[in-house]
């Protein structure tokens, strides 16, 4: 139990190359097409099929009660174009999800050469920076609804420290109050993304980093032409999962400020959840859920297609 | 240890789970379904379930399965369910207009049940009655009232040496010497944006309805706008409230329930707030002792009018699979019985004048106030709309951190009332 | 091997020290959980009486138990269910060139995008017809098919890099494709399958608004609904809330600390592609 978790990979790891090595002509397994049927039913079932008859409701007029509602074309879509709130959210969601991006993702790689080190506590410490990932959002944002308020624990911390001129209203302040959101979200998934890095990390051959070391290469040098080119997947998959999870960020804003204070924190989604259920205008929140999937979808396949340039690029 | 133990634990898991799931199943099937069953949705959290049981007691081998929710989450499961069929037999439904589950909104669709016929329709004072009916009929067993006032924690007042004000002036004054004193006199928690309507409708009571009792049809003729109102005047005395420093540091970041532990624990004078948080305060502070009182907007006390009134209440579902037990649980609600053991649990006040309830002594005031014809409904429920309440909270949340005015709120406001429903 | 040195020092205490803002929050919550309502000092000053009379009020009050049965069920049926479904689809995903497979694989990454809220209403309505609101099984139905297109892109990512000889070698020594799917590849994917396994479920675990909705009306719930409904009770005792809390979040991470020498493994597996 005490070996690193390195040490434990699988022993028919290769170099990639191995595997395209040998041209001679041999059996293929072509694994058959039904294999995928069955979880290509289920994801039908549960979400194409509802999403495709959800988005009907765009152009409508239904209130999400009555059942007299009429077809009104793209009306909604003209009116998101007018509502001022619908493009505030739409402001807040970039801002959380690029902000949330950059941050979340330079704190990870950080703490992910932190425990890839020599250190003593690597092993506790990798345990222990992932953890607020798996706990309940709603739970984070109820805890963090007391921490941050005015006689909070983190003012009572500052107090402490005598950085009383740090003190804020953290949730109740409109131009703090996004940035409280983004610093939740990080602090809970900053060990997510460290742990995707981490796994980049131990990729990379120890041979590699010694003999650079030994050219007498600093660990900068060494990080930049050794390490970065390989952590290149490991940054794919941790963009990609954090803008998306940021542009459909929903739970922790909701419990947290519910978009509050005025429409300071308010982003797509918590519009939409409002205009749904509270303002009983159900077609328009439907349009605006068109709108996130278009913006998600936009979003990540013009990353993903820079970052899978890049990927060649650098290998 | 690392191959054997993780399909072992796995599966040690799955049969446990499994196991009990199945005990659980037939738990649930028990209760489902049958003649005996009622189903029923609520908000009444704390209180319901007392009456539930009584009703359960009165009614023996009848079964109510019920849940319960906040407002939030209500709003949106019982749209939800009723567009889809699968509403329970009784629910909780809001009075008037103006909120995504009140009586009209739900009413108009055809998804409640008339309830004109039963006895209590009649006997219902005409402020209730007005919001418990859409288009002449009665679809809202409305079982309490409330109202909004200054609830002050008297402990707290008698060690700063202060009584409460009876006029505008008084309460300007009064909220400096309690600031001077280090205890704020009031605790405001509008991080939870419904909280931000209190104050502002305590003062809407008297400033707009006490020379014009017909405001609302005003309104709704189109001869009145917020804008060209005493609204305007009320929400300037907010925000005067506001500046004088009546309320604690920060009330944006403070919540609802930062606010009941100030007032509760005496750090500020009082809270405004509707007489349900007394109980709240009392759970909190048990020795405590806490009053409501009318908040002044003038410098006539005899004007001072009180927000009041009716509180949600529970329909019926026009497609309820079990109507009988559905309309003796409302009857049941609705009977001395049911109502007095309802709002004794909540702190409020029965809407049915004749139940023989003795009212807490901290709501001697209300009481009065009720009785002697002094008090208005709260704004909202006479919206034709949820967007006009829904703007005023964001847009007072915006004027307390700088990023709104009076001005602008109250003129989009007026607009979105001018939508219509 | 690289040494111990002043600087490996000085790197251990930077780590530390951020160990402890990023457990700060987790103190705060343990250390109002095991406070009694009468302890008012600050929230970061250590609780000098600590009680465990909290936890086992809020277990009692807030019916905890049968959230806690519901959650496990749902959450160990589900995660069965999307790993079985999403490994045997990765394979042909993943060995197959040919012009459905990548179509396949674009749909389910499209899964990805999709906000729940266009799903939403109109699934209710088929779990309305056939009969599964208010159990848990609407909700394993659901996180089966939710889940899928992320654990698809986890195991296709990780089979990628895998190389194909032992599958050959497999069909060679006269194995059908399903047999060689079980015998070969499913042994191989299990450092990705502990991945797939976690995430999946804190994922489902931690999902409080589809079971609001999908068991409402029914005394079933799971722990977040449970949770949250208690959190509206007691609204001020913060005490008995982060007892309830703390007793929420124990069991996921029951599992992680589990499996937490895994995750890395099978992330690692699927980077080297």
């Amino acid at each position: 139990m005490t070996l690193a978790p390195h040490e434990q990979l699988p022993d028919h790891d290769r170099p990639p190359d191995a595997k395209r090595a040998p041209k001679v002509r041999r059996a293929r397994t072509t694994p058959p097409w039904w294999f995928a049927l069955p979880a290509l039913l289920l994801f039908a079932f549960v979400v194409l099929v509802p999403s495709v008859r959800g988005v009907y409701y765009a152009f409508t007029d239904w209130d999400g009660l009555d059942p007299d509602f009429s077809f009104i074309g793209l009306d909604n879509f003209s009116d998101i174009l007018d509502d001022p709130d619908a493009m505030q959210a739409i402001w807040h969601t970039l801002l959380i999800a690029v902000s949330i991006t950059v941050v979340q993702n330079a704190v990870g790689l950080l703490l992910a050469l932190g425990v890839n080190s020599a250190i003593k506590s690597r092993n506790a410490l990798r345990v222990f920076l992932f953890a607020p990932a798996v706990i309940t959002p709603i739970v984070t944002a109820y805890l963090w609804r007391n921490l941050l308020g005015p006689d909070g624990a983190v003012n009572s911390l500052l107090g402490a420290a005598g950085l009383d001129g740090w003190q804020q209203d953290w949730l109740g302040s409109p131009q703090v109050a996004l940035w409280s959101v983004i610093g939740v979200i990080v602090w809970q998934y900053a060990g997510y993304s460290m742990v995707i890095f981490l796994a980049g990390l131990q990729s990379v051959p120890k041979e590699i980093h010694e003999a650079a070391a030994i050219d007498g290469a600093g660990p900068v040098r060494r990080f930049w032409s050794v390490t970065r080119p390989l952590l290149a997947p490991a940054l794919t998959i941790n963009l990609m999962l954090s803008i998306i999870g940021g542009i459909k960020l929903f739970d922790q804003v909701y419990a947290l400020t519910g978009g509050g204070p005025g429409h300071a924190t308010d982003t797509l989604s918590t519009l939409i959840y409002k205009d749904a259920f509270t303002l009983g205008e159900f077609g328009y929140s439907i349009a605006l859920a068109v709108v996130l999937t278009i913006i998600v979808a936009v979003v990540s396949t013009g990353q993903y297609l820079v970052l899978s340039r890049n990927e060649r690029a650098v290998s | 240890m690392k191959t054997r133990t993780l399909p072992a634990l796995i599966a040690a898991v799955t049969s446990v789970a499994v196991l009990a799931a199945c005990s659980g199943g037939t738990r649930a099937g028990d209760s489902g379904g049958g003649s005996k069953t009622l189903t029923l949705a609520s908000v009444d959290q704390g209180s319901v379930e007392d009456v539930v049981k009584a009703f359960e007691k009165a009614n023996p081998g009848v079964k109510v399965r019920y849940t319960t929710s906040g407002a939030d989450q209500y709003q949106q499961q019982i749209r939800t369910q009723l567009s889809s069929g699968t509403a329970p037999d009784v629910m909780s439904v809001w009075p008037g207009n103006g909120n995504p589950g009140a009586t009209v909104v739900l009413a108009k669709p055809g998804y409640l049940r008339d309830l004109s016929d039963q006895s209590w329709a009649a006997k219902m004072p005409d402020a209730i009655k007005t919001v418990a009916q859409y288009e002449g009929k009665t679809y809202n067993a409305i079982f309490g009232q409330n109202g909004i006032g200054a609830v002050y924690n008297e402990q707290a007042m008698q060690k700063a040496g202060l009584t409460a004000p009876d006029t505008w002036t008084d309460l300007l004054a009064f909220c400096k010497a309690a600031k001077a004193k280090g205890t704020p006199a009031f605790a405001l928690g509008n991080q939870d944006n419904w909280v931000t309507q209190l104050v502002l409708y305590a003062l809407v009571a008297t400033t707009v309805y006490g020379p014009d009792r017909d405001f609302d049809q005003q309104m709704q003729a189109g001869q009145a706008t917020f804008a060209q109102s005493q609204w305007a005047t009320a929400l300037d005395k907010y925000v005067t409230m506001e500046k004088t420093g009546c309320f604690q540091k920060n009330p944006l970041g403070t919540n609802y329930e930062a606010s009941q532990a100030l007032a509760a624990s005496g750090k500020t004078l009082g809270i405004i707030q509707g007489n349900w948080v007394i109980a709240l305060l009392k759970g909190k502070n048990p020795k405590g002792t806490f009053t409501l009182k009318a908040l002044p907007a003038t410098d006539d006390p005899s004007q001072t009018l009180i927000p009041a009134a009716a509180g949600a209440g529970y329909g019926v579902n026009a497609k309820a699979k079990n109507k009988e037990l559905a309309l003796k649980f409302v009857n049941f609600v609705m009977s001395h019985e049911g109502m007095n053991l309802f709002v004794k649990k909540q702190g409020g006040l029965p809407s049915l004048p004749d139940t023989g309830y003795v009212a807490d002594p901290s709501l001697a005031e209300l009481s009065k106030f009720i009785t002697s014809d002094r008090t208005v409904p709260f704004m909202d429920q006479l919206w034709p709309n949820a967007k006009v309440q829904q703007t005023m909270l964001s847009g007072l949340q915006e004027i307390f951190s700088g990023q709104s005015t009076p001005e602008k709120l109250l003129a989009e406001m007026d607009t979105d009332y001018k939508s219509g429903s | 091997m690289i040494r111990y040195r002043r600087r490996t020092l000085a790197l251990e205490l930077a780590m530390i020290a951020a160990a402890l803002v990023v457990g700060f929050p987790v103190y705060v919550l343990v250390n109002l959980a095991v406070r009694p309502a009468s302890d008012t000092s600050s929230p970061i000053s250590p609780t000098t009486s600590p009680t465990l009379a909290n936890f086992t009020q809020a277990w009692q009050q807030g019916a905890l138990g049968g959230a806690l049965v519901n959650s496990v069920l749902v959450t160990v049926c589900s995660v069965v269910i999307v790993l079985a479904v999403s490994s045997l689809a990765a394979y042909p995903l993943a060995r197959v060139a040919a012009r459905w497979s990548r179509g396949t694989y674009l749909t389910f990454l499209l899964g990805l995008v999709l906000p729940f809220q266009l799903a939403a209403l109109p699934l209710y309505q088929t779990m309305r017809d056939m009969g599964l609101l208010g159990t848990p099984w609407a909700l394993v139905l659901f996180y089966s098919g939710l889940q899928v297109p992320f654990t698809v892109f986890l195991y296709v990512g990780f089979l990628r890099a895998l190389p194909r000889d032992f599958e050959d070698a497999a069909l060679i020594d006269g194995c059908t494709s399903l047999q060689g799917f079980r015998y070969v590849v499913l042994p191989m994917l299990k450092p990705i399958t502990v991945t797939a396994l976690v995430l999946n479920t804190v994922a489902i675990w931690n999902d409080f608004f589809t079971p609001l909705l999908y068991l409402s009306g029914s005394a079933q719930q799971t722990m977040p609904v449970s949770i949250a409904g208690f959190v509206g009770q007691y609204v001020t005792d913060w005490n008995l809330i982060f007892a309830a809390l703390v007793i929420s979040i124990l069991p996921v991470l029951l599992v992680y600390f589990l499996l937490q020498r895994s995750i890395i493994n099978g992330f690692a597996g699927g980077l080297r592609g």
